[in-house]
């Protein structure tokens, strides 16, 4: 008994050994498996949507699977996967791979226009006639067609309902004591959103870089994203936050004790734009998912499972949204705010101790 | 014990002298190659400017005040959390070692928690316990409603729970030294008049004190090596250390990141060879005279007060490892966070969403894959190079051990950099990259877990006598039989505990694959990074959950399986 239950264990520990040789072996297979792959994505430029397509995005993993999904429910020949994390590290990520000459991403979509500004002048981005053109808001579109919004959106400020018993109308009302060490903001320096307000209101007349100060000397806590906003106010770990009105309105939908203003001074609107890689392999499958992003169908997703504006006219908002005509939107130019974006972040950087 | 030598002039010797020096070869071949070559290329990167050697990097670094700051930090949080880990451990182990309460089995795999438990959980644990507006703050409003929740955004916050989550590698190397003390040596402190406290601070901790620096250096170094703790505790509160300043220089893209990146690499490297040289030379200095043999019995008896003793520790260890680790769970199951916690704000769809996702399901299915690869391949290499350095030592092959054991004290994150530098650009022949696959996590994993391997193989080979090999040979065993029949058998509990450490490890690998990861090679740890840093802590602590759980299962199994190893063969297997 003794010796066969000490043979079993032997030849369990051999296989043990087989098995990391067999994993060793995988190593080098692996790499002539991958070139038909590569054939195939080659041989895709035909019209029909297929291939494997790669999105860089800074979009939420739940929407964003959600999309892949139904396109590749919609063209089964295609294969779409995304990539995720904070606009600035998506960024980063592109950067690198610029350096190296291996861009991954077929499709990148971001929270705001300065960035695709940046990637355009970096000869990342190709142009594109979409036939969805008359049926958006077209603030949001690049004149020269590199990136189109795809659900616009704004900066404002998010409050604990159980907390907060009069609602703030004003950026200034941060300034308060009421929320001094009680707000909490998205970092510019991960978060696209943020990155755009900080540009935008740091320019605009009345507020500026002393709004920023004046948070800073209110004792602002900074998270990396808008989610870490919504969760910290909701949580109740700060009464006030400046956040994207579709998170925000999301998590109140979710059940978080949560209410959104959009302040009167106007708003910081940018609006996830999408835009195709200059490298890609597969322009026909990325032409379709830009039409498809674009579709009533994914507004309509977008919508009802994280509570995004839609960009196409004439479709009603979530509840408690406000459409694009009913806010008063900060919008400047996108190339101008591109020119300044580094230097500011980098200022709003050393202003914080980052 | 006289070795077999091999008869002079026979095949068998010509034979087994040139495989040991090919494994030799191979060996140091694949370190070079995938440690040395990297390492090499990072201090190029790090010491060259316009392609001339130059420390003009270092010299801007080292007058910057941030950077200054930064590496102040650095050491304050490290120092302070050696400090109350080895505060923790001590005492823990004091009482383990020499009190006579009951359960110390128990206690002793119950303090263990954190060593299987990676720290980045551990932290999002503690996140969720220390969070306004939390449980745990909303049954304290009811008790006292004047106390308000610390934030754990703090220096204080990082050392809290670095102090919780590295206490055991302190305990643990404190409590054989405590029980390698001879009693006689307390007793003649007993005799000369000391009372316990100071026979304690007299002999007992100046005894041990080569134990806790080997610990200090363990915490201290594991403290460098973090990722975790500090980007999910140190970022909100806009506290930088080496490790998260080095992460946010190579992602933050600007022209010459690389290279700055490179140089704190190499300022990080001095900060933790420096310190282990310090604790090296002190746990030298105070090697004393120790029994060899553990002495397991009970040293002094508490009496009446045995049961505050005993309910304390309990205590502890419930508030320190399983109280958090609750709110995580619970947390996992929330609907909307702040909702409040009745069944109406309870949802099952954490879960159904961490299952469903693409990006955590490929986590799961890449880090099972990697974690089973790595302990493969580093069990067979760590087995190999363990045996040969017990029973053929030669200087070849020590050199390839000691070679081997520094990708281990090396922090991941310079590890993740060195391999980025190497491997990112297309190789020579096949013009293609294993850069972002997950072929460039497997090598950071077997470079970084295979000395761990070589440690726990070297004492299960340690433990099984050379007599047992010679009687196989005796017999006519062939080497093949005589490794399948023998040696793997003997070898086996030993080994295959340390092929757990190794899984466990890579499958919940954060510091090197935060850096070397890519859309399609998600592990578990990146997609918990991702998912709390974007603020999606409920899915954060759903994934968390299924790994916590699938942890303790294994450990289980584990346990399990060796106890009925143990049943049938009457070995030891620990």
């Amino acid at each position: 008994m003794n010796r066969k239950i000490t043979r079993l264990f032997s030849l369990f520990l051999t296989l043990a050994m087989a098995l990391s040789l067999t994993a060793c072996g995988g190593k080098k297979e692996e790499a002539p498996s991958e070139a038909p792959a590569d054939a195939a994505a080659e041989e895709s430029k035909g019209p029909a949507v297929s291939g494997d397509l790669m999105i860089y995005t800074s979009a939420e993993d739940a929407f964003i699977s959600e999309v892949c999904a139904k396109f590749n429910e919609k063209y089964p020949e295609a294969n779409a996967e995304y990539y995720r994390s904070g606009t600035e590290e998506v960024v980063s990520k592109i950067m690198a791979e610029k350096m190296t000459n291996s861009i991954q991403a077929d499709l990148i979509m971001v929270s705001d226009a300065a960035t695709f500004e940046n990637l355009k002048a970096n000869d990342l981005l190709q142009p594109y006639d979409s036939p969805e053109l008359g049926n958006i808001y077209t603030e949001f579109v690049d004149p020269e067609h590199y990136y189109y919004g795809t659900f616009p959106a704004a900066m404002g400020i998010v409050y604990n309902t159980d907390l907060v018993k009069e609602a703030p109308t004003s950026w200034f009302d941060l300034l308060k004591d009421e929320a001094k060490a009680n707000t909490v903001m998205p970092n510019p320096l991960y978060s696209g959103t943020a990155a755009n307000m900080l540009l935008e209101l740091t320019r605009a007349d009345g507020i500026g870089w002393e709004y920023y100060e004046g948070l800073l000397d209110n004792e602002v806590m900074i998270v990396n994203g808008n989610g870490g906003v919504i969760n910290s106010v909701a949580s109740g770990e700060n009464a006030y936050g400046i956040a994207c009105d579709s998170n925000a309105l999301a998590g109140a939908a979710s059940g978080s004790p949560l209410a959104f203003v959009y302040p009167e001074e106007g708003v910081p609107a940018t609006a996830d734009p999408i835009g195709i890689t200059s490298t890609t392999d597969n322009l026909t499958a990325a032409q379709a998912f830009v039409d498809f992003m674009l579709s009533e169908e994914i507004q309509t997703l977008g919508r009802e499972l994280i509570g995004k504006a839609p960009i196409r006219k004439g479709m009603e908002v979530p509840e408690g949204s406000l459409t694009v005509e009913e806010r008063v939107n900060l919008i400047s130019d996108a190339k101008e705010l591109f020119e300044v974006r580094e230097g500011e972040k980098e200022k709003f950087a050393q202003m914080f101790g980052f | 014990m006289a070795r077999l030598s091999s008869p002079a002039g026979g095949k068998g010797g010509v034979f087994r002298q040139v495989s040991v020096y090919l494994l030799a070869t191979f060996g140091l071949l694949a370190v070079f190659g995938l440690f040395f070559l990297p390492m090499y290329k990072l201090a190029m990167v790090a010491f060259q400017v316009d392609g001339h050697i130059s420390l003009a990097i270092f010299r801007e670094l080292l007058t910057d005040a941030k950077m200054l700051k930064v590496i102040r930090d650095t050491l304050y949080i490290n120092l302070m959390s050696s400090f109350f880990a080895s505060l923790i451990g001590v005492t823990m182990a004091y009482f383990v070692a020499y009190a006579d309460i009951r359960g110390k089995k128990l206690i002793h795999y119950a303090l263990l928690l954190p060593l299987i438990i990676p720290g980045y959980i551990i932290t999002l644990a503690w996140m969720q316990f220390f969070a306004k507006g939390g449980l745990i703050a909303t049954v304290l409003k009811d008790i006292l409603p004047n106390v308000t929740m610390p934030n754990i955004y703090s220096y204080w916050g990082i050392i809290f729970v670095f102090s919780v989550t590295k206490y055991p590698l302190i305990y643990t190397l404190t409590l054989s030294t405590f029980r390698k003390i001879s009693t006689d040596m307390e007793l003649a402190a007993a005799v000369s008049g000391c009372n316990k406290l100071r026979t304690f601070f007299k002999v007992t901790l100046p005894m041990s004190l080569s134990g806790i620096a080997n610990g200090l250096l363990l915490v201290f170094i594991s403290c460098l090596d973090n990722f975790g703790t500090v980007a999910f505790l140190g970022i909100p509160a806009r506290i930088t250390v080496l490790s998260t300043d080095i992460y946010q220089t190579i992602i933050s893209f600007s022209g010459n990141n690389f290279s700055e990146a490179a140089a704190k690499s190499v300022i990080l490297a001095v900060i933790g060879v420096l310190s282990s040289l310090v604790l090296w030379r002190v746990a030298k200095m105070f090697q004393t005279m120790q029994t060899d043999l553990e002495d397991m019995n009970p040293r002094f008896f508490l009496h009446h007060k045995k049961i505050f003793v005993e309910a304390l520790i309990w205590i502890a260890i419930f508030v320190i490892n399983f109280v958090p680790l609750l709110t995580l769970i619970l947390t996992s199951f929330m609907k909307g966070i702040g909702g409040g916690y009745h069944l109406n704000n309870m949802t099952l769809g954490n879960f159904a969403f961490v299952f469903s996702n693409p990006k955590s399901f490929n986590a799961i299915k890449n880090s099972l894959i990697l974690s089973f690869s790595t302990a493969a391949i580093c069990v067979v290499a760590g087995t190999i190079v363990a045996y040969l350095m017990v029973r053929r030592p030669t200087k070849l092959i020590r050199v390839v051990e000691s070679i081997i054991s520094v990708p281990y004290s090396i922090p991941g994150i310079i590890l993740g950099l060195a391999l980025i530098l190497t491997w990112a650009s297309p190789l020579p022949i096949i013009h293609k990259t294993i850069y972002a696959t997950v072929f460039m996590l497997l090598v950071s994993y077997v470079v970084r877990f295979t000395s761990l391997q070589i440690r726990n193989s070297t004492t299960g080979v340690l433990q099984t006598d050379v007599s047992m090999e010679e009687a196989a040979e005796i017999c006519g065993a062939g080497f093949w039989k005589k490794w399948t029949a023998v040696i793997i058998p003997l070898i086996f509990p030993a080994t295959v505990s340390g092929m757990g450490l190794v899984f466990i490890n890579a499958l919940t690998e954060l510091t090197t694959s935060s850096l070397l990861w890519s859309a399609g090679s998600e592990t578990l740890g990146v997609v918990i990074y991702n998912y709390t840093s974007a603020g999606y802590t409920t899915y954060a602590c759903a994934l968390s959950s299924v790994v916590c759980l699938t942890i303790l299962a294994l450990v289980l199994v584990y346990r399990w399986v060796s106890a009925v190893l143990r049943k049938y063969t009457g070995r030891n297997a620990t």
